[in-house]
C-alpha cells in the first residue's frame, strides 16, 4: 500500500472508522453473559464408575449398554452431575 | 492515580487462551481489552452500522469463549478473530437485507421518503456520509477485502488465509473494490488528491 491513491483511502476509511469507538460497558456485558454461558467442549469431570455391581469387561455387549444405562439413570441424572461417558 | 495490574494482564494471547480454555473470565476480559477495537474497527467498516458494530463484538467474544476448546492457542488469535468477524458481519447484512429492507421501504412508502427531508439532506451532506456509502456500495465479497486492506492494514497474504481465498482472488477483488471507491468518491485519473486535514488516533 505504498500508491498515493491507496494512502489517501487507507486513511480516508482508517478515519471514518475511528470516530466511533467501543461500548464502554461492553467489557461487563460480555462478562455477565459468559458467566452464565456454558463454553462448548469443555472438560467435564469424569465419573469412574466403580460400584462394584456390575463389571462390563466381563459382560456381553447387549449386557453392557444396559449396564451403563441403569448406571447412568440411577446415579449422575438425579444427582444433577454432568458426565462424559468415556 | 496507580493502577494495578493482573498477572494475565502481561501473559501472551496463547497463555491466555489456555486460560480461557481452563475457563477463566478474567483471561476473557483480558483478551477482550486487547483486541476489541480490531474487532470492532471491522464490523463498522463492513457493516457500516453503529449498533451492529458493537453488537457483533459482543458475539465474536461471546463465541471464542464458547469454543475456547477448538481454538488452536499455538496460532496467532487475530486471524481467529478476523475470521469471525467477517462472517459475523457477511451474515448481519444478508439477514438485514432479507429481513429489514423491505420493511423500511413499506415504511418509507407509508410516510414519505425520508430522502426528501432537509435533515437527511443535510446528513447526507457530512463527508463521512458520503465515505460510508461508498465502502457500502461495494460487494460484500469485495468490502470485506477492502476493509481487511485499508483499514486494517493487513498484507495480500494475510487476507487470503483470513478469508481462505487464494491471493489472486484477494488481488482481483481489491482492484475492482478500489475502483469502485475511486469512482464512488470522485477520485479520478489524474485528479490531485484533496489534502487531509487530520486524523482520528
Amino acid at each position: 500500500m505504498n500508491k498515493p491513491i491507496d494512502l489517501f483511502i487507507g486513511k480516508m476509511l482508517r478515519n471514518w472508522v475511528d470516530q466511533h469507538k467501543p461500548p464502554v460497558n461492553g467489557r461487563a456485558r460480555l462478562l455477565s453473559e459468559a458467566a452464565r454461558a456454558v463454553p462448548r467442549d469443555t472438560k467435564q469431570p469424569v465419573l469412574i464408575a466403580d460400584h462394584g455391581i456390575y463389571a462390563p469387561h466381563k459382560l456381553r455387549a447387549d449386557e453392557c449398554a444396559q449396564a451403563l444405562f441403569v448406571l447412568v439413570n440411577e446415579t449422575v441424572f438425579r444427582s444433577g452431575l454432568q458426565l462424559r461417558v468415556i | 492515580m496507580t493502577t494495578s495490574m493482573s498477572p494475565v494482564d502481561s501473559c501472551t494471547d496463547a497463555e491466555l487462551v489456555h486460560c480461557l480454555q481452563a475457563g477463566s473470565l478474567e483471561a476473557l476480559g483480558v483478551l477482550y481489552d486487547r483486541h476489541r477495537n480490531l474487532v470492532y474497527r471491522t464490523a463498522l467498516a463492513i457493516t457500516g452500522d453503529v449498533e451492529a458494530a458493537a453488537d457483533l463484538l459482543h458475539d465474536v467474544f461471546l463465541r471464542l469463549h464458547r469454543f475456547a476448546a477448538h481454538i488452536d492457542a499455538q496460532r496467532p488469535l487475530e486471524p481467529w478473530l478476523y475470521r469471525m468477524t467477517t462472517n459475523q458481519a457477511y451474515t448481519w447484512i444478508k439477514r438485514r437485507r432479507r429481513w429489514l429492507h423491505p420493511l423500511e421501504d413499506v415504511a418509507d412508502w407509508l410516510t414519505g421518503s425520508k430522502k426528501d427531508m432537509p435533515a437527511y439532506q443535510a446528513e447526507a451532506d457530512e463527508s463521512w456520509q458520503h465515505v460510508q456509502q461508498a465502502v457500502l456500495s461495494l460487494p460484500l465479497s469485495h468490502r470485506g477485502v477492502v476493509v481487511l486492506y485499508y483499514v486494517n492494514d493487513l498484507s495480500l497474504q494475510e487476507i487470503s488465509e483470513i478469508l481462505e481465498i487464494p491471493v489472486g482472488t484477494v488481488k482481483s477483488r481489491l482492484h475492482y473494490g478500489r475502483q469502485a471507491l475511486k469512482k464512488s468518491l470522485g477520485l479520478l485519473e489524474g485528479e490531485v488528491l484533496p489534502v487531509l486535514q487530520y486524523e482520528f488516533t
